[in-house]
């Protein structure tokens, strides 16, 4: 069985300091002889991103046009690195730790769109708010890039775990403080790695 | 199967950066072609305002880069590849793993325009850094106190009303239940004094600044990580506190160096230490103003 994922999320900037995001996920079993023509999956994946880019415009464009507000500045974020992810059947699934992490077996498209305009509708935070309680800091490229490392090393189903966790379509997407708690637990249930410590940090004298 | 939705080709979303609400930086982009400014280029205007001039507004090539230049980068490389595994939860990297990652830095450039020193050769030099990167493995400072929060993290925001955005990298983020460690990696040719910790800080204290929002209420330090180029190379740390009165002290400085950049104040700094590897010494001997 071949699985892709594929998933766009775009955020607008608007002004008092509030946004509008909307992200869409696609995940869909694909026929694996797709391995076998190359340009055919390169094809499949480019139209499901195109499909994702496309419901995320629409729905940013609604919303817009719901607020009535003119956006600042469009940040928009294809899904790539998780993806496509290719399993290997039932032999990978039961190796996965908890049934947050199993991987989604039947297609499914859909659009989602953030808890800040949910009901398709702009929630604005006042400008005095704002300042004083700016928005968290995102997680560190380190720590998104350590997050899919883990990810794809325990052959955990990530799009489906942060939907679960966080209601989020990418790693990108956490927190500095979400990461950080993720990454933790990620790695405390995974047998300990030969030279490191329970942070994950390595014991001193491991030049080998 | 989904070979049938999106036929038509639809524009390609790209990323984009969030927009600026800092004047500044639209005259730093106006001047230099970026929007921000960065440590390294303070530093570059503070030795020599004419070599700033020929980097950062003319854009010039530089005719060669100091082989010292090179291998700090490797060995920032390496030492990050490091963290980045210890972040990530991977069996450590042996000192092999991280060589490669060394030799990663020397791939951009042209061996003959790297300036190496008279005693240098590039196998000499990755021997040594072989030395260093075991050095760094057995040392304590291979072991992460606290937890990673970020390995050569981008940080970036507005300093100084007037000054554009100041972007930078922090070598490596770490926190424990009550300090957030801002860290510099360096290479040296030997030990450093308190002079040199202290003199070598202000880079450090702006970034310091900078991530004070990643963990409101914690204390912040700063850590220099050393790694000695000696024939037995030395792993030492030098750890402070944050003071805000140095803080000030190092942004009253930014601003007055930006100020010179906007006056268009540009010269040359003659320095028997500086102008030795300088990439730009055919450029400045025919400045004429």
């Amino acid at each position: 069985m071949l699985k892709l994922h594929a998933g766009v999320s775009k955020k607008v900037g608007l002004p008092g300091f509030s946004s509008a995001s909307a992200s869409c996920t696609i995940e869909a079993e694909l026929d694996s002889s797709l391995l076998q023509d190359h340009d055919g999956f390169q094809t499949v994946v480019r139209r499901a991103y195109q499909s994702c880019e496309k419901a995320v415009e629409d729905q940013i464009a609604r919303l817009l046009v719901q607020g009535n507000p003119t956006p600042i500045s469009p940040v928009c974020v294809p899904d790539a690195p998780e993806h496509p992810q290719t399993t290997n059947g039932p032999q990978t699934r039961s190796q996965s730790p908890s049934r947050a992490f199993q991987p989604v077996t039947q297609e499914a498209i859909e659009v989602r769109t953030s808890p800040a305009i949910s009901g398709a509708t702009v929630t604005r935070i006042p400008a005095a708010q704002s300042t004083n309680q700016p928005s968290p800091r995102p997680a560190t490229a380190s720590q998104v890039k350590a997050i899919r490392a883990i990810a794809a090393r325990r052959k955990i189903d990530l799009v489906g775990l942060l939907r679960e966790r966080f209601g989020l379509t990418t790693a990108d997407e956490l927190g500095i403080r979400q990461a950080s708690s993720l990454i933790d637990e990620l790695k405390s249930d995974e047998p300990t790695t030969a030279g490191t410590n329970g942070n994950g940090a390595y014991a001193a004298g491991g030049a080998r | 199967m989904i070979a049938g939705v999106g036929e038509a080709l639809l524009p390609v979303l790209k990323p984009t950066k969030p927009a600026s609400t800092n004047p500044a930086n639209e005259v730093a982009k106006k001047i230099t072609g970026r929007d921000y400014v960065s440590w390294s280029a303070i530093s570059t205007f503070r030795t020599c305002p004419l070599k700033y001039k020929f980097r950062y507004i003319d854009g010039l090539p530089e005719e060669s880069v100091s082989s010292a230049l090179v291998f700090g980068t490797g060995i920032h490389s390496a030492v990050e590849q490091h963290y980045q595994a210890a972040l990530s939860g991977e069996e450590q990297p042996d000192v092999d793993r991280l060589m490669f990652a060394y030799r990663s830095a020397w791939l951009p450039h042209d061996p003959d325009t790297i300036q190496f020193g008279s005693s240098e050769t590039r196998a000499s030099l990755d021997a040594l850094a072989a030395r260093m990167l075991t050095a760094f493995l057995n040392s304590p400072s291979a072991s992460v106190q606290g937890r990673v929060l970020g390995v050569e993290e981008e940080i970036r925001g507005m300093l100084v009303e007037g000054v554009p955005d100041l972007y930078g990298r922090v070598d490596l983020l770490t926190e424990d239940t009550d300090t957030l460690v801002v860290t510099d990696i360096k290479t040296s040719r030997g030990k450093w004094s308190q002079e040199q910790v202290e003199d070598s800080g202000e880079q450090l204290l702006l970034y310091s600044h900078l991530a004070s929002e990643i963990s409101p209420g914690k204390k912040i330090a700063t850590r220099f990580l050393v790694l000695t180029k000696t024939k037995e190379p030395v792993i030492e740390e030098h750890t402070r506190e944050v003071d805000p009165v140095n803080v000030k002290r190092t942004l009253v400085g930014v601003e007055r160096v930006w100020r010179a950049i906007e006056s268009g104040v540009f010269y040359p700094a003659p320095s028997t230490v500086a102008c030795a590897g300088c990439g730009y010494r055919s450029a400045c001997r025919v400045w004429a103003g």
